[in-house]
């Protein structure tokens, strides 16, 4: 006897499986249930911890400043700054997260501030002002996982060519679409201890970021450390590690190129979209040099550009004086080559909040 | 061009699109193509030998089945084995054989070696083509006049390189009585092969990165705990490994309509080890018990000469693994088994899977596998020896598997019952379309999550 042909042909029942798969996908990992259940000191969980943070941060005034960054913003102490709210007039949030770029900034300004309204003013960091380019942030992979949970299927086109090989860019398509498939570590150890990961994101819940808001920096530093950029030899602090000495070297003694153009393109591309994001709206943009190491590199030899000046002259941003943290480049408040200390970060905090407010003025309301 | 690569599946797509949009007479000429090139995707500069080897089979299976007289029959069998056995003990055995003798004369173990790379898949083509050969010899196969059908049947790309050995009539029959597969056929091998690249990535590849990490440094990681779990990681490994392979070389061939016999069933249910090897790459045991056991007398003169037969086969079983010691003492110790629940059992029939001690038996089996899969994967004999002294007399240590993994254990464990009790696979092609539909979604989820890609790690037997 013929056997009987089932009622749906196998390419209807794998796309009928392709829309299960996606819908499960969409329910889960795309609707911010599973993103809320991350670990938290994950590159996606700590992205998350910030949003949720300074999304429960109740703003009840037209003053809030908001500081973005990686974790050398972290040097900004908002308890400090608190205390000089009633003399400065504004008052800030820290949303920087450590390891983020300003490609991830513009997703996070995205995320945390829908309505564009929020902040008076986002004060974004660099380094240098001239388009320094040792490092292509745009091949920066980590991106990928601290955007994933931030990521809309509609960014999959945009965020996926800012990669420039396609390894990466199937990766960051992975990230704003199959996000399961990113988030695949992550999901493996929730199953392994699903009773650590409760633990770890009620506490974090419960925290709400008064932790950070607490936290005492360290009070060691870099006292001792000298360099001559032109025998490249390096004095390094008494006692420290080899892995702190390579960090050194790594992070001060690294050389210099001619330029290619790629830190010009990507600034152009990344700060470029958070001036387009606020256009319009009554937020400044406020660009700062960050103090840059307790010992600075003598300045490159090669001509430079310096696209976050072009940004000034276009009116796109206020960039304020690049010398004004200069004084803070000192060996004994820097615990690390590139992060202040307690020290540096109170002074750091004082001076930021006085720089805002005097570009911004005092408040128009 | 592995299996689980993106560039298979790309490959894999044109292939099966280009073989229904072709015309009939032109198929077998793409999937021989296609074939090839699969094959020259791992090392072109083998495709001579294997063009040489088939060359070689399909002529003497051609003069065999034309010459009359006994003793030419025979002497061409002879010279086509000798081709094949040349050629695979050259490639596979040469360097093993020269460092043991050059041990035996006391010279540098190194001494007589040669700098030889085993070509791929060279175990299992040379069984299936001697198989061919030997079954043209006792008359049980025709000898096949076109070269293009021969070529494929030791070609075609879903078994070339690690099976399952189908057996020449059974791929015939296919290809010369070809008909497109039925839907319920379509649903099958769709299902299979997908099923065996979650058995590949999702599970095998999860247990391979706790084994690679134990029998890498076995000295460095004492501990009974530690022992049994760093093996059954590696016997998860290869179960799912191989089994997920031939689950996808299945499901592909079925696919393009033809039907390659089952090569796992459950093994780790088996209820010793004779029920083992039922289980266990079915169509080398099939291979082995045809074309090695029964000519040399099976058990059809007496006691004594079965344990022999069993032995010699499961030895040279063994060493068709690779070429160590390692893989001899493994063929050995199970022939050892064998014989010994043969002469246990003295002729009673083997107790159902659902008697009272089936668990006992199971346990025991299992156990005795695991002890087996040691001198299978340790790098040395002496790692060997360290780990099953470790595994019963070593101090407590710690369990290598962490608890979510012990948890896909169990859920395997869970699904083995079930398909061996309710047959859950078969009653899933014929389900209603949404349940199809939903099992292959939960198999993309599986591969989606807990899949491992960051690393990529080449399947077991592909070394062989």
């Amino acid at each position: 006897m013929a056997e009987a042909s089932p009622k749906f042909s196998v390419w209807t029942r794998l796309f009928g499986a392709v829309l299960i798969f996606c819908a499960i996908e969409l329910l889960v990992f795309h609707s911010g249930i599973y993103a809320s259940i991350l670990e938290p000191s994950s590159a996606a969980g700590s992205v998350m911890t910030m949003v949720r943070n300074e999304g429960l941060r109740s703003v009840t005034s037209l003053n809030e400043v908001a500081a973005i960054g990686d974790s050398r913003m972290g040097a900004l102490r908002v308890k400090i700054a608190d205390q000089w709210a009633p003399e400065v007039g504004y008052r800030f949030a820290n949303i920087s997260v450590p390891g983020t770029t300003p490609r991830c900034w513009y997703y996070m300004l995205r995320e945390v501030d829908p309505q564009r309204d929020r902040y008076a003013a986002v004060v974004l960091p660099t380094n240098e002002y001239e388009d320094d380019d040792w490092e292509n942030l745009a091949d920066h992979k980590l991106d990928i996982y601290y955007l994933t949970p931030l990521l809309r299927i509609t960014d999959a086109h945009d965020f996926t060519l800012s990669f420039p090989n396609w390894k990466d860019r199937w990766e960051a398509f992975e990230g704003s679409v199959l996000k399961g498939w990113t988030y695949r570590r992550d999901f493996q150890e929730l199953v392994a201890d699903p009773a650590k990961r409760w633990r770890d994101v009620s506490w974090t819940r419960e925290d709400r970021g008064r932790m950070s808001y607490n936290y005492e920096f360290p009070t060691t530093n870099v006292e001792g450390l000298s360099i001559d950029f032109r025998s490249g030899t390096v004095e390094y602090p008494p006692g420290s590690t080899p892995d702190q000495q390579r960090v050194i070297r790594e992070q001060l003694l690294h050389g210099y190129g001619p330029p290619s153009g790629l830190r010009k393109r990507y600034r152009e591309e990344w700060f470029g979209r958070i001036f387009d994001y606020y256009r319009g709206s009554r937020t400044k943009l406020i660009f700062i040099r960050m103090p840059r190491a307790p010992i600075v590199r003598p300045p490159s030899p090669y001509p430079q550009t310096a696209s976050i000046r072009e940004f000034g002259a276009r009116g796109e941003a206020i960039v304020t004086d690049e010398h004004y943290f200069d004084e803070l480049e000192r060996p004994d408040w820097f615990v690390d080559p590139m992060h202040l200390n307690r020290v540096g970060a109170e002074r750091f905090t004082i001076l930021l909040t006085k720089l805002v407010r005097r570009v911004l003025g005092p408040l128009a309301s | 061009m592995l299996f689980n690569s993106a560039q298979f599946f790309l490959f894999f797509a044109v292939v099966i699109t280009l073989f229904y949009v072709s015309p009939a007479a032109w198929r077998r000429i793409l999937l021989l193509a296609a074939s090839y090139f699969f094959y020259m995707s791992w090392n072109w500069k083998f495709i001579p030998l294997l063009l040489t080897l088939t060359a070689i089979d399909y002529t003497a299976a051609l003069w065999i089945e034309r010459v009359k007289e006994p003793r030419h029959r025979k002497a061409l069998l002879i010279a086509s084995l000798a081709a094949n056995l040349g050629f695979l003990g050259f490639f596979k055995y040469y360097n093993f054989l020269a460092e043991n003798l050059a041990r035996l004369i006391r010279h540098n173990p190194h001494s007589f070696s040669l700098d030889i790379v085993l070509p791929l898949g060279i175990s299992f083509h040379t069984f299936q083509s001697m198989s061919y050969v030997i079954d043209v010899y006792r008359g049980e196969q025709a000898a096949i006049s076109n070269p293009t059908d021969y070529a494929l049947f030791i070609a075609f790309f879903p078994q070339l390189v690690a099976g399952p050995i189908v057996r020449a009539r059974e791929f015939f029959a296919d290809l010369y009585n070809w008909r497109p597969p039925s839907s319920k056929e379509q649903l099958h091998g769709a299902l299979q092969m997908l099923l065996g690249l979650v058995k590949k990535m999702a599970f095998a590849d999860q247990f391979a990165l706790i084994a690679d990490g134990y029998f890498k440094h076995a000295q460095a990681n004492p501990g009974m705990l530690t022992a049994w779990s760093g093996v059954i990681a590696f016997g998860a490994q290869i179960y799912f490994d191989f089994s997920g392979y031939s689950d996808m070389a299945i499901g592909m061939a079925q696919l393009f309509g033809f039907h390659f016999p089952t090569n796992f069933r459950r093994p780790y249910l088996a209820s010793s080890i004779t029920d083992f090897w039922r289980r266990w790459h079915m169509s080398l045991s099939r291979w082995l018990r045809d074309y090695l056991y029964i000519p040399l007398g099976g058990n059809r003169h007496g006691r004594w000469k079965t344990y022999r037969n069993l032995m010699l086969t499961m030895l040279l079983g063994g060493l068709w693994h690779g070429a160590s010691w390692n893989f001899v003492v493994w063929g050995g110790y199970h022939g050892a088994l064998l014989s010994v629940e043969r002469a246990a059992r003295r002729g009673k029939t083997e107790p159902g899977l659902w008697t009272w001690l089936y668990p006992i038996q199971a346990i025991l089996t299992f156990a005795l596998v695991m002890v087996g899969w040691v001198f299978f994967r340790a790098r040395t004999f002496d790692d060997s020896s360290y780990v099953i002294a470790q595994m019963f007399t070593g101090g407590l240590g710690t369990v290598l598997i962490p608890g979510w993994e012990l948890g896909l254990l169990g859920i395997a464990l869970l699904l083995a019952f079930l398909e061996e009790k309710l047959d859950w696979f078969e009653r899933l092609v014929v389900a209603p379309a949404w349940v199809y539909a939903s099992a292959v979604a939960v198999l993309l989820l599986c591969l989606e999550l807990i899949g491992v890609t960051d690393v990529t790690i080449p399947f077991v037997y592909f070394q062989f």
